[in-house]
């Protein structure tokens, strides 16, 4: 036992010294903490402040009240009220607004009596950006604004707005109903960082030991499988760990998202999720002739992960059937794992269903790599 | 009985439907050096990596210090050494690190002593603290047999060791290994050059999966060249002049050229034969400097093996 022990830590300190010689310690601290501040600011990044212009022909109290919604929303900037159709295209082409709020001249007579009426949302195709996020956010306000007034008649209100594109209504409120992201995002964003580090780092250290020639020598020593594959993911256990602290807190001070949870807990769970994605890392691993193999097989898995998990698509909007092929998917689990522990201040017991998963799953992919690795060994 | 530290019986490889190792039996004694003889893709490389775990047999028995190698691998690997043909050291280690990691791998006692003691052996100590991948080849090999000898190994297996490695330091070299083999280590090479066989012990040949011959070097050369040679060292134009003398007319077993000198195999008496080849050679105008006679190399049994066979 003294010996094995000596020998991990011998492939501990080899492996420490691959990644101090190759440079790579910067980069597996460092990248993931500016992946961090992209994703990051790519999920929490709206389109603030878009000027609009707004022409009401109706000056009725409904039409008021629909352009109060505009001007009370950080979203909007309302620079004009106007009541000729005509300055609409002089607006646009002067670049004074981004977008056009056009309400018709029969706006409240039409919704007394229930009937379909036309609003006009006009945006500056000359940047797409603006427009589609001026159109989402308007759209949205718009379909509040009939919920509230027409909370019995919504179906008929539908074609009110019938013009503005459904899909993006409602792609917009399956993600984000409140137009507020960055308390979900942020807990999936420290999964999905932590699984790319992680997986693709250990699908690629066996095989550059196959690939330079290095294996053979290495299996001709006494040295257990066991003993090289945990000495090998030793140091990126470590990393790992020290990745979710940073991001963890990267995520708290910069997005401001809110943590109820236990820290303790995040880590020790962390640890579970670290292992379980370097174990399918050097399955990957033991399997592949080339680090390029490696490197594709890793994504082919991180794909449907990143997809399947819950990160991005609710789970349970998604057919049956793939709602079981989420099942495994480890990220699944510890993207629960990191909401509720984030959002909720859940607890381990409370936790107890996605942690078992994961317990499972580590369990399975050991076995699998040191079978297979001894297969290798020919 | 004498003591054998390796056995091998029967011993086949295939890679799927094709042989490598075809039915190959020999024994190695302890403290011998037996030599791998024959040319690329022979099987020489399949035969070590058999026998040290690395490739399991298809079929034969494989015993190394009496421990079978398809039940106590994990065992024979305690007391083997193996320098592979390729190059397996980690390039951005340093040759220190390198043999340190092999001691710890090895569990070895007393490391830093040792690891002292070989890295002096050896004569590398100016490269002690040098990167691995900066090295010239000829350092690279003497790091990678420090690191296979490390644990003072019962058994060596060394694959084309001196491969790419320049005369003097290849003599340095097999000084080392002989000195080894002189203390009680087996060693099994395998190697290109055939002025090195001339250092083992006893030397096998073997070409296309099969074990043509195993004995010492004399007892081989006689077998395999009947009668005697007669060396040709000629002047200009070797190509063109061996190609005249190859159509000498007289009972010519075998000839090869080797640089600028032919290499007539025949069986007829010595001094009959050289008047003849001088005689021919004035008729024909070609110029020589010298006819000698020599013994039979190796370079020669091989040839005349794969002439034969093909
Ligand atoms: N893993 C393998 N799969 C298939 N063929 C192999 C493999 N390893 C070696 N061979 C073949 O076996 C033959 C013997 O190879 P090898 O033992 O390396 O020869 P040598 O070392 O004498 O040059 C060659 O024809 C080689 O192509
Ligand atoms: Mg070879």
């Amino acid at each position: 036992m003294k010996t094995s022990k000596s020998r991990i830590l011998k492939i501990f300190h080899k492996e420490i010294l691959h990644i101090i010689r190759g440079r790579m310690l910067p980069l597996l601290v460092v990248a993931p903490i500016l992946q961090m501040l992209v994703f990051g600011d790519v999920v929490t990044t709206e389109i603030k402040h878009i000027s609009i212009m707004v022409v009401d022909r109706s000056l009725s109290s409904y039409s008021r009240l629909l352009i109060s919604k505009f001007s009370n929303v950080e979203y909007f900037d309302l620079k004009t009220v106007s009541n000729d159709r005509n300055d609409i295209q002089t607006a646009l082409t002067k670049g004074d607004v981004k977008c056009v709020l056009s309400i018709p001249e029969d706006f409240e007579e039409k919704i007394k009596k229930g009937e379909k009426t036309s609003l006009q949302f006009i945006t500056d195709g000359s940047n797409s950006n603006v427009g589609s996020a001026a159109l989402n956010y308007g759209s949205i306000i718009i379909y509040n604004f009939s919920k509230e007034i027409f909370s019995d008649k919504m179906r008929q209100f539908g074609n009110v707005i019938g013009h503005i594109p459904d899909i993006t209504i409602e792609e917009r409120i399956l993600f984000n109903p409140e137009l507020k992201s960055t308390d979900t995002m942020i807990p999936g964003i420290i999964g999905l960082i932590l699984i790319i580090v992680t997986m693709v780092i250990a699908s690629l250290s066996l095989v550059k030991e196959k690939e330079y020639g290095n294996i053979e020598q290495l299996i001709v020593t006494p040295i257990k499988p066991y003993e090289l594959l945990l000495g090998k993911i030793l140091p990126y256990i470590i990393i790992g760990l020290i990745d979710v602290i940073f991001i963890t807190v990267a995520g708290i001070l910069i997005f401001k998202v809110p943590f109820m949870g236990n820290i303790l807990l995040l880590l020790v769970l962390s640890l579970l999720a670290i292992f379980v994605n370097l174990g399918i890392g050097t399955f990957i691993s033991t399997i592949s002739a080339t680090q390029q193999q490696a490197m594709i097989s890793a994504m082919f898995f991180m794909l449907p992960n990143m997809l399947l998990s819950g990160f991005i698509f609710p789970i349970k909007n998604m057919p049956q059937v793939i709602q079981y092929i989420t099942y495994i998917m480890p990220l699944r689990y510890y993207i629960v794992i990191l909401r509720g522990i984030f959002l909720k201040g859940l607890t381990f017991m409370e936790l107890l269903p996605e942690v078992t998963a994961l317990f499972i799953y580590a369990l399975v992919v050991s076995i699998l790599a040191l079978k297979k690795f001894k297969k290798t060994v020919g | 009985m004498e003591k054998y530290s390796i056995e091998v019986q029967n011993l086949t490889k295939k890679f799927g439907t094709f042989t490598a190792v075809d039915d190959i039996s020999f024994n190695v004694k302890e403290g011998e050096i037996l030599g791998f003889l024959g040319p690329n893709g022979a099987g020489k490389t399949t035969t070590i990596k058999v026998l040290c775990g690395l490739l399991i047999p298809t079929k034969g028995d494989v015993f190394v210090e009496n421990y079978d190698i398809r039940k106590d691998v994990e065992k024979i690997k305690t007391i083997i050494g193996y320098m592979s043909q390729k190059f397996s050291l980690y390039t951005d280690l340093t040759v220190y690190e390198n043999i340190k990691f092999y001691a710890g791998i090895y569990g070895v006692d007393r490391e830093e002593a040792k690891i002292k003691e070989i890295i002096e052996m050896l004569d590398i100590e100016e490269y002690k603290n040098t990167i691995t991948a900066e090295l010239p080849a000829g350092i690279r090999q003497r790091v990678a047999l420090a690191t296979a000898f490390i644990h003072s190994p019962k058994i060596l297996f060394l694959d084309e060791p001196t491969a790419g490695v320049d005369p003097v330091l290849r003599r340095k070299f097999w000084a080392i290994i002989k000195k080894w083999a002189q203390q009680g280590t087996t060693i099994l090479v395998t190697t290109h050059y055939m002025d090195e066989a001339e250092n083992c012990n006893r030397i096998a040949l073997i070409n296309q999966g099969k074990l043509v011959d195993i004995g010492e070097i004399d007892e081989i050369k006689g077998k395999f060249i009947k009668g005697n040679i007669l060396c040709v060292e000629l002047s200009e134009n070797y190509v063109k002049e061996f190609n005249t003398l190859k159509k000498i007319e007289m009972p010519v077993k075998d000839i090869s050229l080797h640089g600028s000198i032919v290499h007539i195999i025949q069986d007829i008496d010595i001094e009959e034969a050289k008047k003849k080849i001088k005689d021919y050679c004035k008729t024909k105008e070609i110029k020589y400097k010298n006819i000698f006679e020599d013994k039979p190399s190796l370079e020669d049994i091989f040839i005349n093996l794969i002439r034969k066979k093909s």
